[in-house]
């Protein structure tokens, strides 16, 4: 009868230290919340490069490779436009050829509001997983004097793993961010 | 009147007699005691004085001695031992003199700022960082970098800080917290990327903490934190 309990007891034992490794204290927290903000913010950044007219072809194809290194493997992004209700998505390589190639000849993209709506979060595979939300703002002009405007709101996806390399032969922990996908939420002109 | 004596008129002057014996007898005495009580307590007033004059005499040796512990700096800590010592000698002795006091206070002040000296002096200064000049000198260049007023401008600065590593590959770590006690690290990237991410970016929100060199002095593997 006392043989039950006594393995309970063991097996308790032994899981508390797998709790204890997930428990991070708030200050690392913080800092894995912020690094992921950074992450989006640094897409912010390469988005306004790769949508740029005045960004130099290669310049743009080499922020497109450190764009795309932000992301999940199949990861998707949304496009909407004031003029269609469909919201398309494409691959996030795709999404950012077609932003480099969009036939206008002045392009301004701007993120802002940029915030957690869901806080990073333990999942159990081991990952963190929260959503951060942008607004963004589109203005594209053309010579002729052709001008679409929009302002849309997206979340995205962050996921933030503990992970291990090795370098100069010592092995070195880090947290890797990655974005998942981002769904457009709303358009606005 | 007649008794088995004789007549009374015979014994009154042998009692007149014995009368002065005694009254000269008691002023012997008294004389004698008299001189007694007054050597007495001249002998106590002359033993006093001269436990007078032996105290002066020994505030006045402490007092030079408290003076010549303060009249030189203390050589080493054997040396600030020894005068602690005989500091302590000194206070246990007990005299309540206020100059005295005041000179031991003034000593035990004394003692301890020699004996901070002295530890400051023995203390081993960290050594100097012999990177201080190429980390600065680092994050300057990433500051011009980030901060670049054009692509070719930064691209120029690129290509003359990649002359300070071994390779571009050369791997660049970045710390995001020590809060663990072991540092977070964030992804690691290469010196190349790391650059143009300062060009693209146009912000450098991360300082040097360490650098490795390889034999011919250049960097090797470089560790950043995040400073904001």
């Amino acid at each position: 009868m006392l043989r039950q309990p006594l393995i309970l007891a063991v097996l308790f034992l032994f899981a508390l230290p797998l709790a204890a490794q997930d428990d991070i204290s708030p200050e690392r927290k913080r800092a894995i919340d912020s690094l992921a903000m950074e992450k989006v913010r640094d897409l912010s950044r390469y988005i306004s490069i790769i949508g740029s007219k005045e960004t130099p072809f290669s310049e743009g194809n080499r922020v497109i490779d450190r764009a795309v290194e932000l992301f999940a493997d199949g990861s998707e992004i949304g496009v909407s436009s004031l003029y269609r209700e469909e919201i398309q998505y494409f691959g996030v390589r795709r999404y950012f050829e077609r932003l480099m190639a969009l036939n206008y000849d002045r392009v301004t993209i701007k993120w802002y509001n940029i915030q957690y709506i869901s806080d990073l979060e333990l999942q159990p595979d081991g990952r963190y997983v929260g959503v951060i939300t942008i607004y963004q703002r589109f203005e594209g002009v053309t010579d002729d004097g052709l001008k679409y405007m929009d302002t849309t709101k997206k979340d995205i996806t962050v996921y933030v793993e503990r992970k291990e390399t090795q370098i100069s032969g010592r092995v070195i922990e880090f947290w890797d961010v990655l974005l998942g996908d981002i769904r457009v939420v709303e358009t606005l002109p | 009147m007649r008794t088995t004596l004789g007549t009374v008129s015979s014994w009154v002057p042998v009692a007149r007699r014995l009368l002065h014996l005694s009254l000269l007898a008691m002023l012997a005495l008294t004389v004698v005691g008299g001189t007694g009580c007054k050597s007495k307590k001249k002998l106590l007033e002359e033993q006093a004085r001269a436990e007078a004059e032996a105290r002066q005499q020994q505030i006045a040796q402490l007092s030079s001695e408290l003076q010549a512990m303060m009249s030189t700096p203390v050589r080493d800590m054997a040396d600030l031992e020894a005068r602690e010592d005989r500091l302590a000698d000194i206070r246990a002795l007990g005299i309540d003199d206020a100059g005295l006091n005041a000179l031991i206070d003034r000593v035990v002040a004394f003692l301890a700022s020699e004996r901070e000296r002295l530890t400051r002096t023995v203390t081993p200064e960290p050594p100097a960082d012999p990177h201080a000049a190429l980390k600065t000198d680092l994050n300057s260049r990433f500051d011009r970098i980030a901060s670049a007023p054009n692509v070719s401008t930064a691209n120029a600065m690129i290509t003359s800080t990649m002359k300070l590593f071994s390779a571009g590959d050369t791997p660049v770590l970045i710390i995001i917290s020590e809060a663990g006690g072991s540092p977070d690290y964030d992804r690691p990237t290469t010196v190349e990327r790391y650059l143009n991410y300062l060009k693209d970016q146009k912000r450098s929100p991360n300082q040097v903490k360490e650098v490795k060199l390889d034999s011919n002095g250049k960097v090797r593997e470089l560790v950043l934190i995040k400073t904001n």
